[in-house]
């Protein structure tokens, strides 16, 4: 299990590779939660799936990713200011 | 205002109608890449006219403007209608403030959250641009937006990829994400959504809704042999684009505007004798730093070091900087190795508020007053004669004389003068292929717009007038006359409708038509709501009296009111403007093929025709053509309804009015067998007016009511006779309405 929320913090985890499998998850617990926020500095990969249900629920997202391609093309998106 | 305000009028509005212009031609040919060239010219220039004028919402909301369009000139393609609509938008609230400036001579007191809603919608992507269409050309979209967003890798990349996966790719196993971290050379990629995110609970997680741009350094065939390979079910749906390396814009150069400040400021500071020369150095130096700031000043002059060049009260230094600014050669940026406009684009536009006269036309005046000045001299001459006691006959034969030539010199003038104020009807016409553009889009319907006759001239008030009756006709053509494509594709007639507007000299009208080929007026449903509001009695109608019914005022056959028409202005308004001008309106009809309304102006309205004739002392003039004839009445022909009198002219009942009663007098109790009437007509209405005698035909000038006679009813003007009297022009249209 790639996505997990961690209980002491409420903050969603993203670990490893993400799958497609994963999106689902990823998308039950920002539903859950009161805007959660995701921690993305252990993911090595996403699926496209993961990464569309973070573009369309747009939480903060803390931590730079460990794919240098995740941080390079998509850091910048998730730590700019909301739109 | 002050002259630079007022120069900053005139030239923005200049500016804000031929980027209207383009944007249209744009609209209607997407690969006019000339157009789009002179829009972002007319954009960015008035940009740079907004940031000298020290108006800086106005250079902001520009600026937004301005990126769309360098970033469609960067990618090379072409802008989607919404967008087009969107730069529409902008340039009207740019005209709002221009309005604004014009009433009160002062910027804009709150124009913040206009120019901040320019640059949210300018900056808002794909589904929020603007809310029409952005989707069938926003995959294009996305990419210029990367190439603009990304310009520290210009010169890098040499290939551009477009990618909108199949929604259901990821149940095949795709992921487009593990495509581009694979690609070579990728520079740069960026992902958006197709349609606009769902709430979360509706998002269906394993639908792609995404699409990516992506830049690439590597060969476009290297990027299409990696996507065959990796992806080949990708196929169709992405695209892979040569990217020429594009090297980042050019600095503009000096605008014409910002040339002439300077050189009002170089001027002023040549002078070191005046007082308050600090406060002149001061205020020079805030001109030249908002200059260049803007980005519109010389190459080499970067911000920082010309600030710390004239940061002193150096009349001197700073008036050598400015004369180094000016130095450089005038350049209306950033094209100037732009291609020339196309023979297609409008070429003399003129501000309405201001007239441009040609150099032939005033010295054509300059001639006549000489030869003025010669008769005066002449006539000087003949009052000598006549104080040392010439004989009656001789000076009668010189006088003749110089009244023939007075006359002659008097009515050249009076022609050179309209001449000076005749506009070509381009004036009216340019402004409607935006109003039928918005028109049509809101109705529904693709309507081509043709015009002929641009050039064909009027006079000042004529044109200007003629703007909302030939508004409201195109209106009642897009609202009720044209159909929709399917319809007309079912009709048997191409999909596109067309509105023809043509002007044309006759003689010394103009003739100005309106033609549709839409479905025609529908003279069944106009006799039967004419009938429904009473306007008619019974007995069947011609079609041509159907058609006059149009004209009633009160009646609208629209079915639903609508935003465009049926606002209870009607084609009686119509009417009542053109005939305010001295014109007549026509209409004919062709089921199933259109509708052609004609309106007939006099080429000017300065010089009225008239017959003057006497009645209870008074002289009044009544414009000749509305004269039917003028006969003499049996006063027992004359049949008194209530308080009202009405005699039988050819068959027809007409009213016999009295002047004296018409401008607030009583009527005199003559008893004279018979009377003098004049019978007139106006529209389809006719009277006769009773009065004492004729006088004789003669050309005016008129001149509006003013003063105590201003309030007067029936009365369209006065004028001078030549024995001092006033005359009163009579206003038939008022009178017999």
């Amino acid at each position: 299990m790639s996505v997990t929320l961690d209980p002491q913090s409420g903050v969603i985890v993203l670990e490893g590779d993400c799958a497609m499998e994963d999106s689902e998850t990823l998308l039950g617990l920002l539903m859950l939660g009161d805007q959660p926020a995701v921690d993305w500095s252990k993911c090595t990969g996403l699926h496209t799936a993961v990464l569309q249900v973070l573009l369309a629920a747009r939480p903060t997202v803390t931590g730079h990713p460990a794919s240098p391609f995740l941080q390079r093309h998509f850091g910048p998106v998730f730590q700019a200011p909301k739109r | 205002m002050n002259e630079l305000l007022e120069q900053f009028l005139v030239e923005c509005r200049e500016l804000v109608q031929q980027a209207t212009l383009d944007l249209l031609a744009i609209e209607s040919d997407a690969a006019d890449g000339a157009r789009l060239d002179s829009a972002f010219r007319s954009i960015h220039t008035l940009k740079g006219g907004a940031g000298i004028v020290d108006f800086p919402e106005m250079a902001t909301g520009l600026h937004a403007v301005e990126d769309l369009l360098a970033s469609a000139r960067a990618g090379g393609r072409a802008l989607g209608v919404a967008e087009i609509g969107n730069c529409l938008w902008a340039l009207d609230r740019v005209t709002a403030w221009l309005d604004e400036i014009g009433r009160t001579g002062t910027l804009p007191v709150e124009p913040g959250p206009t120019a901040d809603e320019m640059v949210r919608r300018f900056q808002a992507t794909g589904h929020d641009a603007g809310g029409q269409d952005g989707s069938a050309s926003a995959p294009r979209d996305l990419l210029a937006a990367l190439i603009e967003a990304s310009p520290q890798l210009a010169g890098q990349y040499a290939t551009g990829v477009l990618y909108q996966p199949d929604p259901r790719c990821f149940f095949r196993g795709d992921d487009p994400l593990a495509l581009f971290a694979g690609m070579p050379g990728l520079l740069s990629l960026k992902a958006e959504d197709v349609e606009p995110w769902p709430a979360l609970a509706e998002l269906d997680a394993f639908e792609s809704n995404l699409r990516f741009a992506a830049l690439s350094s590597a060969a476009p065939q290297d990027v299409s042999r990696y996507v065959a390979m990796a992806a080949p079910e990708a196929g169709q749906r992405i695209e892979i684009r040569a990217l020429a390396a594009t090297e980042p814009p050019a600095r503009p150069g000096l605008t014409a505007m910002a040339r002439r400040v300077l050189e009002a400021q170089h001027a002023l500071l040549a002078n070191e004798d005046v007082d308050g020369l600090a406060g002149r150095v001061g205020a020079a130096r805030r001109v030249v730093m908002s200059i260049v700031a803007r980005g519109i000043g010389p190459h080499d002059a970067s911000t920082d070091r010309l600030e710390r060049s004239i940061a002193g009260e150096q009349r001197g230094e700073l008036q050598a900087v400015i004369g180094r600014i000016l130095g450089i050669e005038i350049q209306d940026p950033p094209g100037a190795d732009a291609p020339p406009a196309p023979p297609t684009a409008p070429t003399g536009t003129v501000a309405a508020r201001s007239l441009r006269v040609s150099v032939e036309r005033i010295d054509a005046l300059v001639n006549l007053t000489g030869e003025l000045s010669i008769a005066r001299n002449a006539l000087a001459h003949a009052a000598a004669l006549a104080r040392s006691g010439t004989q009656a006959a001789s000076l009668a034969v010189l006088l003749d004389e110089q009244q023939t030539r007075l006359d002659r010199l008097v009515g050249a003038l009076q022609r050179s003068v309209m001449s000076i104020r005749v506009l070509p009807m381009r004036q009216v016409f340019q402004r409607f292929p935006r109003l039928v553009r918005d028109l049509a889009a809101e109705m529904g319907k693709s309507v081509a717009l043709v015009t002929e006759g641009d050039d064909t001239e009027a006079d000042k008030t004529i044109v200007e007038a003629l703007a909302e009756p030939i508004l409201h006709v195109v209106r009642n053509a897009i609202d009720h006359g044209l159909e929709t494509a399917e319809e007309r594709v079912r009709a048997g007639k191409p999909p596109q409708a067309t509105i023809s507007m043509r002007a044309a000299k006759v003689g010394d009208s103009i003739a100005v038509e309106i033609e549709d080929d839409g479905k025609g007026v529908d003279l069944a449903r106009v006799r039967r709501i004419a009938a429904e509001r009473g306007l008619t009695v019974g007995a069947p109608i011609t079609d041509a009296d159907t058609l006059e019914l149009l004209f009633k005022p009160g009646f609208s056959t629209a079915a639903t009111v609508s935003t465009i028409s049926g606002r209870g202005v009607g084609m009686d308004a119509v009417r009542a403007a053109v005939e305010g001008l001295g014109g007549s309106v026509g209409i004919e009809t062709e089921a199933g093929l259109g509708t052609l309304v004609t309106f007939t102006l006099p080429y000017s309205i300065l010089m009225t025709p008239l017959i003057t004739v006497e009645a209870a002392g008074q002289i009044f003039g009544i414009p000749l053509d509305k004269i039917v004839e003028t006969r003499r009445l049996a006063r027992a022909d004359i049949a008194p309804v209530g308080k009202a009198r009405v005699f039988v002219h050819r068959g027809r009942a007409i009213p016999l009015v009295n002047l004296e009663a018409t401008i607030g007098g009583t009527p005199p109790g003559s008893q004279a067998s018979d009377v003098q009437v004049v019978v007139v007509m106006s529209g389809n209405d006719m009277c006769g007016i009773e009065v004492d005698r004729l006088g004789e035909k003669m050309d005016i000038l008129m001149r509006p009511v003013e003063g105590v006679l201003a309030g007067l009813q029936g009365i369209a003007g006065v004028t001078i006779l030549g024995d001092g009297r006033v005359m009163l022009v009579l206003d038939l249209e008022a009178m017999l309405g």
